[in-house]
């Protein structure tokens, strides 16, 4: 199990899960996510004072770009962020606004 | 533990098939409504869903890197993309026919299933991986050769229709339309593969999620993390339409 971790790519993963569970579930014809906010805790597990962001986006590509130029490693499971002093962890929340045309226009049928 | 895509998802599938369940029983309402003589001039109950809201309460269990599959994806993709990139080629090969009428009424005449041979066909070569890697490498000489020929075999396979297409061995048409639809596929394979793989490589963490009651209990609060969709439901209704043969498809069109 990975202890350090990007935070732009833990991140990005939830994502794009997120975006991912309509074509998993197999209703993306029917349910089309329209927004997905997320406010993840992490840690740090050196002296560096973690922060506390808030982003809101339209494109996943943004919210990609973003998360890359604010890219650190951290700690983000659960078993090493309980062992954490509460100044050890952050929290980042993003906000992903995405067109309803992520759904297919026709089902041939 | 779960994913996040699983979890949401199977929230997501239970939504949809909730609005199933309710229009089932408005249809039942409806036709107990309408034999009884005051209820049948009401307005039957329905239920509109637009938006559904989901939060869920998490902490990560594990992470665990993910490494992508490019050949997987190549197999996939060359699966997906046959039936609308044939669709394409039934264009730029009869279609832009100038017998095209005359085509149109032959294969339907002869019943024959060109667009579905054709996606057949392409399915079968856009999942040789040597061809498409080496395509994928800048080198799509093998691919787009197996292509022309394998179009070429698929589109003249009936003779009628092969005396349509290549009336005469100096009649170039059918030879310029398949090169121009080998490049139509490849650079639409070929690119849509690329944007996947770059996209695997994004994502290549895998999250399994504490998230039920029990799992959470021994999470300290202040390390619970949120994840909140808003979704739009979408109603659909049947349309007919003419395909590029002149056989008529039922679609549902979105509402």
């Amino acid at each position: 199990m990975a202890a350090n971790v990007s935070l732009a790519k833990f991140v990005t993963a939830i994502l794009f899960d997120a975006l991912d569970a309509g074509r998993w579930a197999n209703v993306r014809d029917v349910v089309g996510i329209r927004e997905i906010s997320i406010s993840v805790v992490y840690g740090s597990d050196d002296a560096t004072k973690p922060g506390q962001d808030i982003a809101e986006f339209d494109s996943i590509t943004m919210a990609q770009r973003w998360l890359a130029e604010h890219d650190r490693e951290v700690l983000a499971d659960r078993r090493h962020l309980a062992g954490l002093p509460a100044q050890r962890l952050g929290r980042l929340s993003i906000r992903l606004r995405l067109p309803s045309a992520t759904m297919p226009e026709q089902i041939s049928g | 533990m779960a994913e996040v895509r699983s979890l949401l998802g199977a929230i997501l599938r239970d939504i949809a098939e909730a609005r199933v369940t309710s229009d089932l029983f408005s249809r039942d309402v409806g036709l107990e409504y309408v034999e009884d003589e005051i209820l049948r001039d009401f307005p039957v109950p329905r239920v509109d869903m637009k938006e559904a809201a989901v939060r869920v309460r998490f902490a990560v269990e594990s992470l665990e890197v993910r490494e992508p599959d490019p050949d997987k994806t190549i197999k996939r993709l060359a699966t997906e993309r046959a039936e609308p990139l044939a669709k394409e080629i039934f264009r730029l090969v009869v279609d832009e026919h100038p017998k095209r009428d005359e085509l149109v009424a032959l294969i339907r005449r002869k019943q024959i299933d060109l667009p579905g041979q054709v996606a057949r066909a392409l399915a079968s070569t856009l999942s040789e991986l040597e061809l498409v890697r080496a395509a994928l490498d800048e080198d799509p000489t093998a691919l787009d050769k197996a292509l022309r020929e394998q179009l070429r075999a698929t589109l003249t396979e009936d003779g009628d229709v092969k005396k349509l297409l290549v009336p005469s061995r100096s009649d170039r048409r059918l030879a310029t339309a398949l090169q121009k639809a080998s490049e139509v596929v490849i650079t639409d394979l070929v690119e849509r593969v690329r944007a996947e793989i770059t996209g695997d490589k994004r994502r290549d963490l895998k999250l399994k999620l504490a998230v039920t009651r029990r799992e959470l209990a021994e999470v300290p609060e202040t390390i619970v993390s949120e994840i909140s969709v808003v979704a739009e439901m979408r109603n659909y209704l049947w349309s007919e339409t003419e395909e590029p043969d002149g056989s008529i498809r039922r679609r549902l069109l979105p509402e």
